[in-house]
């Protein structure tokens, strides 16, 4: 930049320079800040509504259990990235794995996913969600904080990682009391892959599965 | 496996302690998969495991049975009530005396308004709970959690948390002095009474998990970092970083 000379020829530039400086001072936190708002209310305004859907599909009473375990599945479906979920709970095991095994993983974690919040549909007992705080991440995910009200999980914080791809916001992550899923998973899925292997880590998975759903279908 | 308050196994542990670890094992010990004592961790896992299905958990569905949500919920208050001197030593160790000052005036109040503290006025007034420990105030003060341990009966731990409880016991015998019986039924109950609010968790957590040990591992130390406001638990990783995907590895 030229704005370190200081002869009398530049002052005009450097004025300018001075003011573009101060413009961009003045503005970069402002267009920073703003987009950060505008996507941290995209972001709440996303879990609000799929928090709004499942609580009204758990409360419905003409709902039976697998009735509301398909539509609540739905609704994850939707608002879930399990493609990156995926990658993000295998990390760097995804490199070791090849096509075929990755599409099993897929299969059966989505399966594996479904199954075990599915099986908590049954435990809902009047309890409200109220959206409290969002904060923006350096790469754009948002954070948003929810609270549990009533039941023995009073008071529980629930956070969500949002990522927007193309103005749409999904969850990549749940964090419940700062404990987070992917980073939970991601360390079970390490010890098994380096103490048992890639085709282990599957036939774990499948096995689980087939047991969970033996038990869950009479 | 969250009984957290088992004095004669948190002095067993401190004498174990010093006997027992090598100092130049417990080196890079804070990286959130290392577990330099793992075989021995599984091991003590196990036990636990053990006691906790054939005894803890029959012992706590019992306790639940009788009880109820209304009366675990109560009795949990009460049993947090007699906290008090952990949280307010911790935080005042920790040099937040106002949060000292506010644990003060929780237990003055829930200790008479709430009934010998089966209620909980004080956070209706905007007294706030602080959920403070010594194993927190070591954390707060710089000291790294340090190996993972599982203790017998107590469950997740580590070398800075394992040091914590012992202290947090001690703090804690106060009505130990009143009648040893006393203290030791208080801590039973206290403990049965958490681990009968958890029936359903600790159940759903064992059934999801692929590896529960490393579960309770993982979420252990998630929990305590987040306690201590330290924000991602891959210290080798920017916390960022357990949400970027490897394009190229």
């Amino acid at each position: 930049m030229t704005c370190t000379r200081s002869t009398k020829t530049n002052r005009r530039i450097r004025t300018l320079c001075g003011s573009v400086a101060m413009l961009a001072l003045v503005l970069a936190p402002t267009t920073g800040a703003r987009a950060d708002a505008k996507s941290e209310t995209e972001a709440s305004r996303v879990v609000g509504k799929v928090v709004d859907e499942v609580i009204a599909v758990l409360s419905n009473g003409e709902l039976d259990t697998e009735a509301k375990r398909a539509a609540v599945e739905n609704i994850a479906k939707q608002n879930f990235d399990f493609p990156v979920i995926t990658r993000l709970v295998l990390a760097r095991n995804y490199k070791k794995l090849s096509e075929a095994q990755r599409s099993e993983f897929i299969a059966e974690f989505q399966r594996y996913l479904s199954l075990t919040y599915g099986r908590r549909v049954d435990s809902y007992s009047n309890q409200s969600i109220e959206i409290s705080e969002s904060k923006s991440h350096k790469n754009g995910d948002v954070t948003v904080d929810t609270k549990l009200i009533g039941g023995q999980v009073d008071g529980v914080i629930v956070a969500y990682r949002m990522r927007g791809k193309n103005g749409t916001w999904r969850a990549i992550d749940v964090i419940v009391e700062g404990v987070s899923m992917i980073a939970n998973f991601r360390s079970q899925i390490r010890e098994i892959v380096s103490s048992k292997g890639a085709d282990q880590l599957i036939a774990t998975l499948r096995e689980k599965n087939e047991r969970d759903e033996a038990a869950v279908t009479p | 496996m969250r009984t957290r308050t088992f004095p004669a196994a948190a002095v067993a542990l401190t004498l174990f302690l010093p006997l027992g670890l090598p100092v130049p094992a417990l080196a890079d010990s804070d990286a959130p998969d290392s577990d330099p004592f793992e075989p021995l961790n599984r091991g003590t896992f196990r036990f636990n495991d053990t006691f906790d299905i054939w005894l803890a958990e029959p012992a706590a569905s019992g306790w639940y049975f009788v009880f109820r949500e209304p009366g675990t919920r109560h009795l949990g208050y009460f049993f947090s009530n007699l906290r008090f001197p952990v949280r307010f030593t911790s935080t005042l160790l920790q040099g937040r005396v106002r949060d000292s000052a506010e644990e003060t005036g929780r237990f003055v109040v829930n200790s008479t308004v709430g009934l010998g503290g089966f209620f909980d006025p004080a956070s209706g007034w905007g007294l706030k709970q602080h959920d403070e420990d010594m194993g927190l105030t070591f954390g707060h003060w710089g000291a790294g959690a340090g190996a993972y341990l599982t203790l017998p009966l107590l469950g997740p731990s580590g070398i800075r948390d394992g040091p914590g409880l012992v202290l947090d016991s001690a703090l804690l015998s106060g009505p130990a002095f009143i009648n040893p019986w006393l203290g030791t039924g208080l801590r039973i109950a206290d403990a049965l009474n958490r681990r009968a609010r958890l029936l359903n968790d600790a159940e759903e957590a064992k059934e999801s998990s692929l590896d529960y040990y490393v579960f309770v591992r993982n979420a252990y130390r998630q929990y305590r970092d987040a306690q201590l406001g330290i924000e991602g638990t891959q210290p080798e990783e920017d916390p960022d970083d357990l949400y970027q995907i490897d394009e190229d590895e």
